[in-house]
């Protein structure tokens, strides 16, 4: 923006130069603006995962709190009642299993999901109640090699 | 012996791993010739270079058919066939499945940069153009970049120890038309921004820094921002009917690789006009297209090296130094030669007023650029913390929404401003004037939409903000048009029509603006005034929403070629009355053990009723998501209109046509061509 | 087989390649040689700014977006940069400049225009 302030001389250049502070004034006030929702929403929004033993670790503070975990997927654990939409399933880590329970439409990579990341609260009973799941797969666009 | 079908698998391998070397090393020879050229004025060095970049269009095309009859003729030998293509495959995702993977589609962008590169040597035959050279040598730089991926760290040609019975196919939600197109519109269009940045190359390495660089390259710049802006389309619509969740952007960081070089293009072209118009801006210019093109670069490391997927591919797969090694080279000698020629490029000319159109381009710009910022630093910041904190962590979408949403919001209300004002001046009471009938008309939209039960603030201020640009453009229309008409007495049919074609970079930047302030409509329609019901529902019974009731039929199976198909039938009523049938479906896909969502969607101009088939159970019950998208339409109109726009903003201008013979033949007479 | 091929390959890329070097009087001026004075293009390329600031501001005018007074200021100030790159460009022209055979030019004042102009950009001329 500092070329801006170089102008050719001529008639009225004061006026040019007025005018040069003043959009650089408005365009480092817009940017602030920008810059401050930016960083706020940024906070907000920018959300730490929990393995599997840190929230265990941390289950007292964390109860009722929403919270992102992400873990390996137990397969052989879901169980999908699709007529009143429940999907239950377990992560597993090491020695940590946590069962969770999210309720709407499985999706439609769970089957073969390696990773979940869900998000949610856990509850009283030491269950995750997810608001919304996240499947991970191999790769999205990309297979993996055959073997 | 001795045809060409007698090669084995091995060898036809080895011809196109031979076919990317001799490419690596002709590009670099390229570099090497091309500079050598004008540094000691050794033309048939140049001439040499040329006839490179030919060579190299040709060797990638040899490549590049290797690997497509590969593909087609099912050589499952090669790694690279077997893990994307399966027997029983449909023919357009066997042709798709070349760039469908990361090998094919590091292909397909070296070759379309090769193509790109002879392209442009064609259309300066037999001119004499100093900044060619140069701009040769950057392309083959780039080609020797993408090259040495190829050959030294994912080879396409790659074979494996025994051939495979079957391959496993193309990964099935890429198996969609949408997916057919979008990757090549995206590609010709980050490929495309590299020839308008190697043109900004060579005017800073020659000083030729005036207009000669932005004029040869303003076609191109749009030629790729139009591509970018279909691939977002295409994109988009894939998301939309294959993903198969109601919407068709959540802020992926491959949607977010595509956005953000597409942003800062529209800020390159915007601000480009006030360096051609008023000389001034150059720098700025120099710099936009510098981020642009680099941002191509990210989007397609974002996209193709796996570091999405995990952060930790990044230094195993070493694609990830050798992209960061060529970012940093480019941005080293970039900067360099800015540093050189900076008291070249002072400003010629200065803003005549605050209320110009000048200034609200350049405040355009600087939302443009602190949108792509934002974007960028939410879409990388979790990988940079990942690998240098070793912390997962996410940026959720509220943030992209939070962030972007008041700064488009500012554009779009900019995009209005700024047609109402004209070049270097506005006049305050003629401002004044210009800007009664839109309020008027944003005023009465907004009493509409709340008589019509818009509730939402939001969704209120963007329909008024709509409302009000869309009248300020179409209002320009008509003053422009009845200009002519006074001016040149031209009747009501030949005005309109000639005040676009006397000014097709003017006028279809408006045609563009209207396009996008319709798919503003679209997604604001479509984000604030969602609703959705999901149900499970036995044969005979019904779900309802909005003014709609579907009844559920019954349950069918189907198989297609490579996927078993379960699809729901629907009777739809509006209002009690039957209207249409819809049938939801799930496929799935046995050889990728995957199973794909395909929508059944009713679309009007007013909404689209979207129907997801969840689940279904053995006693023939079925679970239905319906969601009402208002207005979802305008959002692909909107950009149909654009690219209408672009294309004729694209368009020879005859009037620019005519300047440049004149000045050459006002050259010619001045006796200022050098004999 | 694959051997020839592959010699083949490389033979066909080294000689297109190397073509322009075994000729090299052929080539010696392609691409080095600067067409036009540079001082030329910068004057051209501000003239013809210049001319295209002079039209924009016009039709704005006619659409309405410039008061009369603006406008008249902006116009004047504008003709006089014009002028002045225009007496710039007859500086640098040699003194006796000759017609070239195929270049169009104003039968009134002589100088050059384009085959599709209608009015000569000088004078005024009707052509």
């Amino acid at each position: 923006m500092a070329s801006l302030l170089q102008n050719s001389p001529a008639q009225s250049v004061s006026r040019s130069k007025s005018n040069s502070l003043k959009f650089l004034i408005g365009g480092m006030i817009l940017l602030g603006v920008i810059g401050f929702v930016a960083v706020n929403s940024f906070q907000a929004n920018t959300v730490y995962y929990y393995t599997l033993s840190e929230l265990s670790a941390q289950r007292a503070q964390l109860s009722g709190q929403t919270v992102r975990v992400s873990a390996p997927l137990d397969k052989a654990s879901i169980q999908n009642d699709q007529k009143n939409l429940v999907l239950q399933f377990n992560l597993v880590e090491g020695d940590q299993v946590l069962p969770v329970v999210y309720r709407g439409v499985a999706p439609d990579t769970m089957s073969n999901g390696e990773s979940v990341v869900a998000e949610g609260k856990l509850d009283a009973n030491g269950v995750f109640q997810a608001d919304s799941i996240l499947v991970k797969c191999p790769s999205k666009y990309e297979k993996s090699a055959v073997q | 012996m001795g045809n060409f079908g007698s090669l084995t698998i091995p060898q036809i391998a080895e011809v196109g791993n031979l076919a990317l070397a001799l490419g690596l090393a002709v590009s670099v020879y390229v570099v090497f010739a091309a500079v050598f050229s004008q540094l000691k004025r050794r033309g048939e060095f140049f001439a040499s270079a040329r006839y490179g970049i030919y060579v190299i269009t040709g060797l990638t095309t040899l490549a590049v058919a290797i690997l497509e009859w590969a593909l087609l003729t099912h050589q499952f030998r090669f790694e690279y066939v077997a893990n994307h293509v399966s027997s029983d495959q449909p023919l357009l995702y066997t042709i798709s499945a070349l760039w469908g993977g990361q090998e094919g589609s590091l292909l397909f962008w070296v070759w379309l940069l090769a193509l790109f590169g002879a392209v442009v040597l064609i259309q300066h035959l037999g001119q004499t153009n100093h900044l060619i050279p140069w701009v040769i040598a950057f392309i083959a730089f780039t080609d020797a970049f993408f090259f040495s991926l190829l050959v030294f760290i994912s080879s396409p040609f790659a074979l494996l120890a025994q051939t495979p019975v079957d391959g496993i196919g193309l990964n099935p939600l890429l198996q969609d038309p949408g997916m057919f197109i979008h990757p090549v519109t995206q590609y010709l269009g980050y490929v495309g921004f590299t020839v308008p940045f190697a043109f900004a190359m060579a005017a800073l390495v020659t000083g030729d820094l005036g207009y000669a660089w932005i004029r040869t390259t303003r076609r191109w710049a749009l030629f790729a921002w139009l591509f970018l802006s279909l691939g977002l389309l295409f994109g988009m619509r894939w998301a939309y009917v294959e993903l198969g969740w109601g919407g068709y952007w959540g802020w992926d960081p491959v949607e977010n690789a595509a956005l953000i070089p597409w942003l800062t293009g529209a800020a390159y072209l915007h601000s480009v006009m006030i360096q051609e118009k008023r000389g001034m801006l150059k720098v700025w210019n120099l710099v936009l297209i510098l981020l642009t093109f680099l941002l191509s670069i990210l989007g397609t490391f974002i996209t193709r090296s796996g570091v999405i997927q995990s952060v930790h591919a990044f230094g195993v797969s070493s694609m990830g130094p050798l992209f960061l090694a060529y970012i940093a080279a480019v941005l080293i000698v970039f900067a360099y030669l800015l540093y050189l020629r900076l008291d070249q490029l002072k400003e010629e000319n200065r803003l005549d007023s605050m209320w110009s159109r000048e200034a609200t381009f350049l405040l355009n710009n600087l939302i443009l650029l602190g949108a792509a910022v934002a974007t960028l630093w939410g879409t990388i910041f979790p990988m940079i913390s990942e690998l240098l904190a070793g912390k997962q962590i996410t940026v959720a979408a509220p943030f992209f929404n939070q962030v972007n949403g008041p700064i488009l919001l500012a554009l779009v209300l900019l995009m209005g401003v700024c047609t109402l004002i004209g070049w270097r001046r506005a006049s305050p009471q003629h401002l004044v004037r210009n800007f009664v009938p839109p309020l008027v008309v944003a005023a009465i939209t907004t009493l509409g939409s709340v008589v019509s039960g818009v509730r939402d603030v939001y969704g209120l201020i963007a329909f008024a903000a709509s409302a009000f640009v869309l009248t300020t453009i179409l209002l320009e229309f008509y003053r422009g048009a009845r200009a002519r008409m006074r001016m040149y007495q031209e009747n009501v049919a030949v005005a309109p029509v000639q005040l676009v074609n006397k000014n097709r970079r003017r006028y279809g930047g408006y045609i563009v603006h209207i396009g996008v302030m319709l798919a503003a409509i679209g997604i604001v329609g479509s984000t604030f005034l969602q609703t959705s019901v999901q149900k499970n529902v036995a044969p005979g019974e019904s779900v309802a929403l909005g003014p709609y009731t579907m009844q559920f039929q019954k349950l069918f199976m189907t198989s297609e070629s490579n996927a078993q198909v379960i699809a729901a039938d629907l009777i739809v009523f509006e209002n009690g009355n039957r209207i249409d049938t819809l049938r939801p479906q799930k496929a799935y896909y046995p050889a990728a053990d995957q199973m794909t969502t395909e929508v059944a969607v009713r679309t009007t101009l007013r909404e689209d009723l979207y129907v997801i088939l969840a689940g279904w159970n053995d006693d023939g019950s079925a679970t239905l998501k319906v969601i009402i998208n208002p207005l979802v339409v305008w959002l692909w109109i909107g950009f149909i209109v654009f690219i209408i726009g672009a294309l004729i903003a694209m368009l020879p201008d005859p009037r620019e046509a005519q300047a440049v013979e004149r000045v050459r033949a006002e050259k010619v007479l001045a006796g200022a061509i050098v004999q | 087989m694959e051997i020839l091929i592959i010699l083949a390959l490389v033979v066909i890329v080294v000689l297109i390649v190397g073509y322009p070097l075994i000729n090299p009087e052929r080539y010696r001026d392609q691409g080095v040689r600067q067409e036009t004075l540079p001082e030329y293009d910068d004057l051209y390329g501000a003239r013809e700014n210049v001319f295209d600031a002079l039209r924009d501001l016009q039709f704005e005018f006619a659409t309405g977006k410039l008061s009369t007074g603006d406008y008249e200021q902006l116009k004047a100030r504008y003709e006089v940069q014009a002028a002045d790159i225009l007496q710039q460009i007859d500086a640098l022209k040699p003194k006796k400049a000759k017609p070239v055979q195929g270049a169009r030019t104003c039968p009134r004042c002589n100088s050059a225009m384009s085959a599709q102009d209608k009015f000569c950009t000088k004078c005024g001329t009707k052509l």
